[in-house]
């Protein structure tokens, strides 16, 4: 193990500023039962009652952070939203702002998910049946949310990394309903159109609200997450993500960025979109995004040697550690050398945050978690020697 | 009869026109398996294709999917009286039991029914008792899971199968993103396939028609 020269606040903007920092960074995002084993895991006992997302994730309390070694901890959802809105739906046991209901779904073997079960916008096919739609508010930062970033900035080192507002293409996915929105973005593209500039619209407003709020502590800004890949390839055209995605993504970002900047000018954009989206790197850097996750290497094209080269100039990267296998099912062994690949390919330079591909999933030993991290600690000293 | 203009309907996705075009061919005489075959199987062969060859995305897909079913739906009057008119094969689909994800097992399904084969879809988190009901009726299982977390359950599945006797009457077929090749050999499926084009060309393999 190599000697730490830097907190981890300065060793990620170090590596996100494109220049090399004393190590490669760590950052996690985790799942409600993989976060109670790796407690477990690690003989963690602390008072907490961690806040479940809708996708099972928790924030990791900043003393697990430290304990385990990250270098990143994130901040929940700071924005307040407005009134509750009542489900509908039979099965739902929730409705969102938007008013997308969500189901618990329980597996067989024990474990859950909340799934959607209702779509608002699934019989809306025309501009105008978007009339009256109730849009939510931006919403607002409590006191007490800006006290605990001001808290959790001045009692550690880390970097924070959190999200002000929602997705943008994705959340037209929520709105409409999977199969008919990506049918309406082939057969009804100026009604996806207004969709998704209505929602660009509040994104947009949120982050602005926000971050003019919390900017000053906020050193990674997580654009939510806007998937546009499969395992196979992306999910749309180059030319439909530019004629119909594009315009609005880059709205909404230019006033993240902006705003975010003003208040921390070392504060960087992340965007998350899972799967093989090699495709559209190259205009996600024209649009000014600073960081890319998750670099999901699973999916076809992913190549993390050939990313690096393409677009590792302009645009760093978070993730590269496999979620689907390696860490569910890989061996520790597998993981270091996995690890080791990774930083080889995307840490020279600097540019790479270290980070599972996806929220760890309660089906990942806390062995392979522990064995990620010590890769990090073997290989990840600069400068590299791999 | 020219059936050109139907099969560049269904192609292109352009839903409301296909189903124009192809009542303009019932109208005019043409019969329904001659529509079937010579104008909707071919052009969502083609979809297969353009797709495989990252020509073709999921919405061109699903549009020239819909615009395959909607005519279909026009047709179906007319192949229940067409004698020659047999399917495949019967598959039927489903998403397993914890898991409700459905695009992908959908998909598979337009696809398959696209290729010739009676498609009945169980929907999503469907109990095994369900799939070891609907293996006697079927061909082909085709059984579906996009999470890590959910893909075991597909072992518990051919588990209740093999309890119930059945196993052996039907070709098991599992897919899904974390679905892998050895995961599929690991759990003692027939077949896999990566994609939706993919899983219409193995399903013709299992029942050795390819």
């Amino acid at each position: 193990m190599g000697k730490e020269t830097m907190t981890p606040r300065e060793r990620v903007l170090t590596a996100l500023e494109h220049r090399e920092p004393d190590r490669v960074p760590i950052s996690m995002t985790i799942t409600i039962d993989a976060y109670n084993n790796l407690k477990k895991y690690m003989g963690i006992e602390i008072d907490e009652k961690p806040k479940v997302g809708r996708w099972t994730d928790v924030d990791i309390h900043p003393l697990v952070a430290e304990k385990y070694g990250l270098d990143v901890v994130r901040l929940g959802d700071p924005i307040a939203k407005g009134p509750k809105v009542e489900p509908t739906h039979p099965r739902a046991l929730f409705a969102d702002e938007w008013r997308c209901e969500w189901a618990r779904v329980d597996r067989p073997d024990g474990g859950y998910y909340y799934e959607m079960v209702k779509h608002p916008l699934a019989e809306a096919t025309k501009v105008s049946d978007l009339d009256g739609f109730p849009w939510p508010e931006p919403g607002d930062v409590l006191p007490e949310t800006v006290e605990y970033f001001h808290k959790v900035r001045e009692t550690t080192d880390l970097a924070i990394m959190t999200k002000t507002a929602e997705a943008v293409f994705e959340l037209a996915t929520y709105l409409n309903g999977h199969q008919k929105w990506y049918t309406d973005l082939a057969i009804r593209p100026e009604y996806c159109y207004a969709v998704m500039e209505h929602i660009a619209e509040v994104q947009a407003a949120r982050d602005i609200v926000a971050l003019n709020k919390i900017g000053k502590y906020v050193d990674v800004l997580r654009l939510s997450g806007e998937d546009m890949g499969t395992q196979e390839g992306p999910l749309i055209s180059l030319k439909m993500f530019r004629q119909l995605v594009r315009p609005h993504l880059e709205k909404v970002w230019t006033a993240a960025k902006k705003t975010l900047t003003a208040h921390n000018p070392r504060g960087k954009i992340m965007l998350h979109s899972c799967g093989a989206v090699r495709i559209f790197m190259q205009d996600w850097a024209d649009m000014g995004l600073d960081v890319l996750d998750p670099i999901q290497t699973t999916a076809k094209g992913m190549d993390t040697a050939l990313i690096k080269q393409e677009v590792g100039d302009r645009l760093s990267f978070h993730g590269a550690i496999d979620i689907q296998w390696l860490l569910p099912h890989g061996t520790p062994e597998q993981v270091r050398q996995d690890v080791r690949k990774r930083i080889k390919d995307l840490g020279p330079g600097g540019g790479f945050i270290v980070s599972p591909t996806h929220n760890v999933q309660g089906d990942v030993p806390p062995e392979n978690l522990i064995a990620m991290r010590d890769a990090v600690w073997e290989f990840g000293y600069y400068p590299l020697d791999l | 009869m020219d059936l050109s203009t139907l099969y560049q309907a269904v192609l292109g996705g352009e839903v409301d026109e296909a189903v124009e075009k192809a009542k303009e061919a019932v109208q005019s005489g043409a019969t329904a398996d001659v529509i079937l075959k010579q104008a909707l199987l071919p052009a969502m062969d083609e979809v297969g294709r353009l797709f495989e060859n990252g020509e073709y995305f999921l919405p061109e897909m699903l549009a020239a999917g819909l615009a395959m079913k909607n005519c279909m739906a026009e047709l179906a009057p007319h192949l229940a009286q067409a004698a020659n008119v047999k399917p495949l094969g019967k598959v039927v689909l489903g998403t397993v039991q914890g898991d409700v994800h459905d695009i992908g097992k959908n998909l598979v399904g337009l696809m398959l029914q696209g290729a010739g084969f009676e498609v009945t879809d169980l929907g999503i988190d469907v109990p095994r008792a369900r799939f070891v009901e609907a293996a006697t009726q079927a061909d082909i299982l085709g059984l579906s899971g996009l999470v890590s977390t959910t893909i075991p359950e597909m072992a518990h599945v051919i588990k209740a199968l093999q309890d119930a006797g059945v196993r052996d009457k039907v070709k098991l077929m599992v897919g899904g993103a974390p679905v892998t090749q050895e995961f599929a050999d690991s759990i003692g499926a027939d077949g896999y396939a990566k994609d939706a084009a993919a899983a219409a060309r193995k399903a013709k393999q299992l029942l050795g028609l390819e």
